[in-house]
């Protein structure tokens, strides 16, 4: 999805360095928030 | 359990191997062990209902009897009483709820009337515990359909680009899941909104609902895409569950968007047949909104909030079916921003419908209890 999606700008080459630096970009601050806590699912408070 | 653990993040790891190592004959059983295991090592007395049930069902369609639709309405009746049952000792004492009987009970009545429709191929018991306890979907959905699952179960063949494009999913769903939902939604945004500086007050109602509504659709089409993603790894076709629900044009539309797989079970076993023997298709809908309402929470505000949905539902198609007449064409952009303005205006009311469905059914709710009190 995210090859195809930057291959419709870039040559193959950048199109598979984007998205390897978007991917591991999008990690990075996945791990930095996964601290939050994660509220019970599904809390209908009305 | 939370799905950003190391726990559940095993599971999931642990599923794709196994679900990769045995080959297609055993699949089934590893699929069927896996998900009980889950179940019996998380809650062992929620791993025994579901179990029971199953095999209850399987037994009784199995045996012919589900052909009589006498029968099967008793099955069904009995199953959701079960249901309705855990449902109430939860509302009234707290009391959680056995682990995936939401989605489970959903799952098995699809079955049981499938079968007595005779839809379904003939296949084995594990093939139908499989298919009530795989994993992926067993806590929180999609409700994916028992044909669909016994043709990937038997047909399965490994594709590399239908994993990469499965683990692609997943990792945007959890990207979504703790980026959007839980430090967004749940951090900047609810902070921002629900603010203790805000008036109390049927305003704050509003801002809790707000909240509310987004934090559901973040959270849960994240979860649904985690779902999808992990099937997909493992070579099973799971539904969508939602399609850009806030985008809907019309409350019809939100709920056509909005937790499809839920929506659509609940047409093909709710609506069509009461709208069929009653020919009442108004009762069809408000019933099939009050069961949507219900499964909630079972109390009074939710099923206010189905008939205030069903309102909504029955007023828009009266007026669709008024035709209003159209001046003549103004051609090119002229019409493209006359377009473009109806539509957002049309997104704009069905929102503020949506988001004032709590606010009111919680003060219509505190009225009719003050009411008779």
């Amino acid at each position: 999805m995210t090859y195809s999606f930057f291959l419709r700008f870039f040559s193959p080459r950048a199109a598979a360095w984007m998205t390897a630096v978007w991917l591991s970009g999008l990690f990075m601050v996945m791990v930095m928030l996964a601290s939050f806590d994660e509220p019970v699912f599904i809390y209908l408070d009305f | 359990m939370e799905f950003v653990s190391l726990d559940y993040l095993a599971w999931l790891i642990l599923f794709q191997i196994l679900v990769w190592t045995v080959g297609n004959r055993m699949l089934p059983w590893c699929l069927c062990g896996i998900g009980f295991s889950f179940v019996m090592i998380n809650a062992p007395l929620s791993g025994a209902i579901l179990l029971a049930q199953a095999l209850i069902s399987y037994w009784f369609t199995e045996s012919g009897r589900a052909g009589h639709g006498r029968y099967a309405l008793l099955l069904i009746v009995g199953i959701s009483s079960v249901f309705l049952a855990f449902k109430y000792r939860t509302s009234t004492s707290g009391i959680a709820l056995p682990l995936g009987i939401s989605y489970y009970t959903f799952r098995l009545i699809h079955y049981i009337q499938e079968r007595f429709r005779n839809n379904i191929r003939k296949h084995t018991l594990i093939e139908s515990l499989a298919y009530l306890s795989f994993l992926p979907t067993l806590l929180i959905g999609p409700i994916n359909r028992f044909p669909e699952f016994l043709t990937d179960v038997r047909r399965r063949t490994w594709n590399t680009a239908r994993f990469s494009r499965g683990l692609e999913r997943v990792f945007y769903g959890y990207a979504q899941l703790i980026i959007l939902g839980n430090f967004v939604v749940n951090h900047v945004v609810r902070d921002w909104l629900i603010n203790p500086a805000r008036p109390d007050g049927f305003m704050a109602l509003v801002f809790r609902s707000m909240h509310m509504w987004l934090d559901l659709y973040v959270r849960f089409s994240a979860y649904s895409s985690i779902a999808i993603g992990v099937s997909l790894m493992a070579g099973f076709h799971v539904q969508e569950n939602f399609n850009y629900p806030f985008l809907a044009t019309n409350i019809k539309s939100f709920w056509q968007r909005w937790h499809m797989s839920l929506t659509q079970w609940c047409r093909d076993y709710i609506f069509v047949p009461v709208s069929s023997v009653t020919r009442r298709p108004y009762l069809a809908i408000g019933l099939t909104m009050v069961v949507i309402g219900v499964w909630h929470e079972l109390s009074l505000r939710y099923i206010l909030w189905g008939l205030y949905h069903t309102a909504g539902i029955i007023i828009h198609g009266k007026w669709s079916a008024i035709k209003i007449r159209r001046g003549p064409d103004m051609g090119g952009w002229a019409d493209r921003v006359t377009c473009m303005v109806s539509d957002g205006v049309s997104i704009g009311v069905t929102l503020v419908f949506v988001v004032l469905s709590f606010p009111i059914t919680h003060v219509l709710n505190d009225m009719l209890k003050r009411l008779f009190q």
